[in-house]
């Protein structure tokens, strides 16, 4: 089970460490700038931290020791004479597939890219940039549309599935050469009616892939929680307690029946409903759900989570969350309960066991 | 530092020559200089549209500062 957790803040990101006292702050990194992902490949234990400086820019940090050391390496970026002369915002996903020290990075605006060399370089995947459908994309919660999902199938290399709010999800069997929408059975209510189906406009606010059967996909949607049990091709609509508004998903790494969303009232409030911070698990496809409660804020509380903050350990039974108000939250037996970490910390974007 | 250039462009590109990692933090990959960062030319502040395209005397004195912005 993973005893590190990485947690990026408004303020720097915490490594985290479970020890017998608990889960405590072992280091932090980057203090004062805003750390708004952090992603370890499993494969080499390499760690990748994304800054957004307020003023500089986006930037991305490796740490080749487990986060003890860092070192800045390059931002992805657009090309010169890339359409639209677009300059990235932010680096909003990232993903290892391929052969080792392959790493892919999706932003705001929504470009895609991809490094052969722990991100020494980059190169824009610059076919999906190019789809026409692009043109019909939008922001959803920042002003130009974004990739924060990337799924990397760890059967096919080729295969790469991601999701992009608001532009639906794509998938390629090529490495990236070619692109097509997979959006079958996802709708839109925030739009008007001739558009509810219009794949390129769906807002997936996170995608997420179980490990040990990649065919099969969840998705936390503007509009609703959806299972795919074909890598994309047909999503069905699950219909869970508390709310079906949120943010975050999270797969179970063996169990394909496995997920956990954290429901929040509806998109014009965007807090928890009636105050009360809960995790809906799914433990049968998405039948069912159990709304997780224990150790969970009752009351007066203003936690929201974003869609990278919360995480999984590949065991299955750990699991870390984070909120836009510092507060922090790991369970150990798979979701049935859960513990403060720390309450104050500051807002946070994302967490990644590590 | 005392750097050659015609115009504020010019100068700054002589400094990402000796520093290259600092081109990103001042400007964008598409050229652009970045939103929050704003140029003084002889004390007077220049607008991000024109900064780069501001001419040069002998003597000029550039600062390169952080916008007071963020929180």
């Amino acid at each position: 089970m993973a005893d590190r957790a990485l947690v990026c803040t408004r303020k720097g990101l915490f490594v985290f460490r479970h020890t017998k006292e608990g889960w405590m702050i072992a280091s932090s990194h980057f203090g004062g700038t805003p750390v708004t992902l952090a992603f370890c490949d499993t494969r080499d234990g390499t760690i990748y931290a994304a800054l957004n400086h307020g003023h500089f820019g986006p930037k991305l940090h490796r740490s080749d020791d487990g986060g003890a050391n860092w070192i800045e390496v390059a931002t992805p970026a657009f090309p010169p004479g890339c359409d639209g002369n677009p300059a990235l915002k932010q680096v909003w996903a990232l993903a290892a597939g391929g052969e080792p020290g392959v790493i892919w990075a999706g932003g705001i605006p929504a470009g895609l890219f991809r490094s052969i060399d722990k991100g020494a370089s980059w190169d824009q995947v610059d076919a999906l940039w190019n789809v026409p459908e692009r043109a019909r994309w939008f922001g959803g919660g920042y002003d130009e549309a974004g990739i924060h999902s990337i799924l990397c199938d760890p059967r096919d290399a080729k295969h790469v599935t991601v999701a992009i709010s608001c532009g639906g999800v794509w998938e390629t069997k090529d490495a990236g050469a070619k692109w097509h929408l997979r959006t079958e059975g996802l709708y839109a209510a925030y739009t008007p009616p001739e558009q509810k189906f219009d794949s390129a406009i769906q807002d997936p606010h996170r995608m997420a892939q179980c490990g040990a059967y990649p065919d099969v996909l969840w998705i936390q949607h503007h509009n609703g929680m959806f299972r795919s049990i074909d890598g994309g091709a047909q999503w069905n609509e699950l219909y869970p307690p508390v709310s079906k508004f949120g943010f975050a998903v999270a797969a179970h790494p063996h169990d394909a029946g496995t997920a956990w969303f954290v429901p929040a009232q509806s998109d014009e409030r965007r807090e928890p409903v009636n105050g009360r911070v809960v995790v809906n698990r799914t433990r049968d496809g998405g039948k069912t759900f159990e709304t997780s409660t224990q150790g969970l804020p009752s009351e007066d509380a203003y936690d929201l989570v974003y869609r990278h903050g919360l995480d999984v350990d590949e065991s299955g039974q750990r699991l870390v969350m984070g909120s836009t108000t510092g507060g922090l939250w790991f369970s150990h037996d798979g979701g049935d309960s859960w513990s403060m970490s720390h309450a104050r910390l500051p807002p946070i974007y994302a967490v990644a066991f590590a | 530092m005392e750097i050659d250039g015609a115009t504020v462009g010019d100068a700054l590109v002589n400094i990402f020559l000796k520093n290259p990692q600092v081109r990103s933090y001042v400007l964008d990959e598409q050229g652009v200089l970045r939103k929050h960062v704003c140029i003084f030319l002889d004390g007077e502040r220049l607008t991000n549209h024109a900064a780069l395209a501001a001419p040069l005397k002998k003597t000029s004195e550039i600062y390169v500062m952080q916008a007071l912005s963020g929180g």
